[in-house]
């Protein structure tokens, strides 16, 4: 079983390791820092035995050591997801010692949490202000979002090539879902294209694929519950519409 | 020229039993025939969902402005604003 990376949590990457937040086609568990780095090698392999914060007792956190860097891993049970949500550059022994550190405002929290809410925690420590948060599933999934989106226009655009260059539908699988693209150019008049979807496929990345067809109206595609030359395949989508012949063209000599 | 066909003339579909009367009490009532009744209502019903679905097409195509942060966006399901916030996305390809 392949581990998955660790990846810091926004606030980290910002105030702990004072780096600037990438755009989401670059993962956060690849963005260069000695100390994710080293948490990534740490936690690739799931039988490497891993050293606990005992200091912090509301959650599991485990060091992880990089040159002068320090910091805290807590692993996501329900996705079984490492995170990096403190670092600092501060060294074991010092006056400022970062685990030392750690835990001093892990119980400073804890008060401040027992002060607002009812019942009290009766640990020790809090750290839930460092955990993932709803930004960081933002990012997940804006992250996730970017790698799919940078995979279908490459996909759609060569099944319009493939279908305008021999009149035939050209299908590929995607994630579990066929799709198919049939263009019927008629000769410097209208150009017919189909899109044409069987699986289970949410309904925004339908539309997504539909909006990489170039040369299409938007208002103007048409959802087909039949076909002329086979019947509809269970839990198929059709959608159809008419192209701008020039997109057409130009698609094609983006080819050559 | 003569071909041979081979298609049934007529197919059996079975309905429950509250759906026959259904369709029994709407074809007296519309004076016309159980089977033209059920064709009619499905091509009518296919019609109405398809409007439907175009029009939730429609809606969608309509956050797309061909960038690819807002198919980024759309992808995600999330604003523009959300995606800016946790990064953005660059357009430079």
């Amino acid at each position: 079983m392949t581990a998955e990376p660790v990846r810091p949590t926004m606030r980290c990457l910002r105030e702990d390791l004072a780096l600037a937040i990438p755009p989401v086609s670059r993962p956060l568990d690849e963005v260069d820092h000695p100390l994710i780095r080293r948490a990534a090698e740490r936690f690739a392999d799931p039988d490497t035995p891993h050293e606990r914060i005992r200091a912090i007792d509301d959650q599991v956190l485990f060091k992880v050591k990089a040159q002068r860097w320090r910091g805290a891993v807590w692993v996501d049970l329900d996705g079984d997801l490492p995170w990096l949500v403190a670092g600092g550059q501060r060294e074991d022994g010092s006056p400022d010692d970062f685990y030392a550190a750690l835990e001093t405002g892990a119980t400073a929290a804890r008060a401040r949490y027992n002060d607002e809410h009812t019942p009290p925690l009766t640990t020790a420590t809090y750290i839930g202000h460092l955990l993932p948060r709803r930004e960081d599933d933002l990012r997940y999934r804006a992250e996730e979002a970017a790698r799919i989106e940078r995979r279908l226009r490459p996909i759609v655009h060569d099944l319009i090539r493939q279908s305008l260059l021999d009149g035939h539908e050209h299908a590929v699988m995607l994630d579990g879902a066929a799709l198919g693209i049939h263009v019927l150019a008629d000769q410097g008049h209208e150009t017919y294209v189909a899109i044409r979807i069987i699986g289970s496929v949410p309904k925004r990345l339908a539309a997504t694929i539909v909006s990489l067809v170039p040369g299409c109206e938007a208002d103007t595609w048409m959802s087909d519950y039949a076909m002329p030359e086979r019947p509809m395949a269970p839990e198929e989508q059709i959608w159809s519409n008419l192209m701008d012949p020039t997109a057409a063209a130009k698609l094609l000599d983006e080819n050559l | 020229m003569t071909t041979m066909d081979h298609t049934p003339r007529q197919i059996a579909v079975k309905v429950s039993p509250a759906g026959d009367k259904l369709i029994t009490s709407g074809a007296n009532y519309l004076h016309m025939s159980k089977k033209d009744l059920v064709e009619e209502a499905v091509r009518f019903y296919l019609d109405a969902r398809r409007e439907e679905m175009q029009a939730g097409m429609r809606e969608l195509l309509r956050e797309l402005d061909g960038s690819r942060a807002s198919r980024v966006a759309m992808l995600a399901g999330m604003t523009r604003e959300e995606l800016d916030s946790v990064g953005g996305i660059e357009e430079d390809d």
